[in-house]
């Protein structure tokens, strides 16, 4: 049998890492989920559900703090995957951690990965409640939108160059998913939805963010910082529009044709649903293997 | 290595093996102003310019120095933003020019025994 643990906010005491487990707790299940739809699995809530023999699906963060259960897991199972969320920083305490399972999926991607026959890379995805309910070729009213924190030199720039580029749809906020400030996910579709292009300015340490994700999943045009050209060796052949100072983007989100910009935006979405498929794929033969 | 000969590899745009020398020195050095200048020189010369910018306002936390500031309003300069570059360019203007900019910036360290 097969079964799924969620335990990014189990066997956890590191503060910083328990803050993040429940942000994944509360916004990536809808992604995980979707990605093992093909399988046929039982939700299990704690590892006393496993019998011995079972192969297990685990869905995890901060798993340099749980050895101790990595441990365990790896002797009562037949066989264990993991699904590892987080990790920006690319913390080198994962790599004994991943020797104790079957094959890993994990986001935030390095170049160590790339060819890597027992971790495979995978987005971090949109937040939960993210749905693809849109009309393609609706005319959008939004040149461009942002969701997020200035946090550094890339933002503020993105911000000087495209803001004069109207009409458009910004929600700063100062910290991370600040619960006062942030929009909700509904909030945040309504306007992706009325949007043609989204500025994704690269995460705190890493070129990844869900914001990326989000935009595909809207229908809308992401526009990443092409940093050591990470999304053309994680996603060859990706429809991203790709830059390497905002100046770029401007010309383009003022300038493009509306021809242009639904023509990419079906190349998009076509892409991210073709990509989506794939991996669902990959990820059922992978676990019957 | 010591920085001078780093920043002659750099200088003559031998930058990995710049990289691999720097990467050599460690987390002892994560603080030190020329150190973050000369990871900056290698991002810039990889037209990495946002990286750059964020490692120069953190090496502008440790050190005041007119080659940080210098090539920070070159960046800016090549990123169009004209203004902020004649702003850090000028010696009278640029301590409050970074100081709004660093205001505005959630996520650049800021040395609080400064």
């Amino acid at each position: 049998m097969i079964k799924l643990l969620w335990n990014t906010s189990r066997h956890q005491k590191d503060s910083f890492e328990l803050t993040w487990g429940k942000y994944h707790e509360d916004n990536s299940k809808d992604w995980i989920y979707f990605l093992l739809q093909n399988i046929n699995y039982k939700s299990i809530n704690s590892e006393e559900e496993i019998d011995k023999g079972d192969t297990v699906i685990i869905a995890d963060s901060g798993i340099h703090f749980k050895e101790h259960f990595y441990i365990k897991l790896n002797t009562l199972t037949k066989r264990f995957f993991l699904f590892h969320m987080g990790d920006e920083h690319l913390d080198k305490r994962n790599e004994p951690i991943y020797s104790y399972c079957d094959y890993i999926w994990r986001t935030y991607c390095s170049p160590k990965y790339f060819k890597s026959n027992k971790v495979k890379c995978i987005p971090p995805g949109y937040k939960s409640g993210f749905k693809q309910k849109f009309d393609l070729d609706k005319k959008r009213h939004y040149k461009w939108c942002f969701f997020g924190t200035q946090h550094k030199s890339s933002r503020h720039d993105m911000n000087f160059q495209l803001e004069k580029i109207k009409p458009n749809f910004v929600n700063r906020i100062d910290k991370f998913a600040d619960k006062k400030k942030s929009a909700n996910v509904e909030e945040m579709e309504k306007v992706f939805f009325n949007t043609n292009f989204t500025p994704c300015p690269a995460g705190f340490f890493h070129p990844e963010s869900y914001r990326i994700y989000e935009a595909l999943q809207c229908g809308t045009i992401p526009i990443v910082e092409s940093v050591y050209n990470y999304f053309d060796n994680i996603y060859p052949s990706n429809p991203f529009i790709k830059i390497n100072k905002w100046k770029e983007a401007k010309e383009i989100i003022d300038n493009w044709s509306d021809d242009q910009i639904l023509n990419k935006r079906k190349e998009c979405v076509n892409w991210w649903n073709q990509y989506l498929s794939d991996h669902k794929n990959f990820i059922q033969e992978k676990i019957k293997e | 290595m010591k920085m001078q000969e780093i920043d002659k590899l750099i200088n003559n745009n031998q930058l990995d093996k710049a990289q691999l020398e720097l990467s050599k020195l460690g987390e002892t050095f994560f603080k030190d102003a020329e150190y973050l200048y000369l990871r900056s020189k290698i991002f810039y010369s990889k037209k990495l310019y946002y990286i750059a910018i964020d490692t120069l306002l953190t090496a502008s936390e440790f050190k005041k120095e007119d080659k940080i500031y210098n090539l920070i309003a070159k960046i800016y300069n090549i990123l169009g933003n004209d203004e902020l570059s004649k702003k850090i360019s000028d010696s009278n203007l640029r301590s409050q020019a970074i100081d709004t900019l660093k205001g505005e910036l959630s996520g650049i360290y800021r040395n609080k025994f400064e």
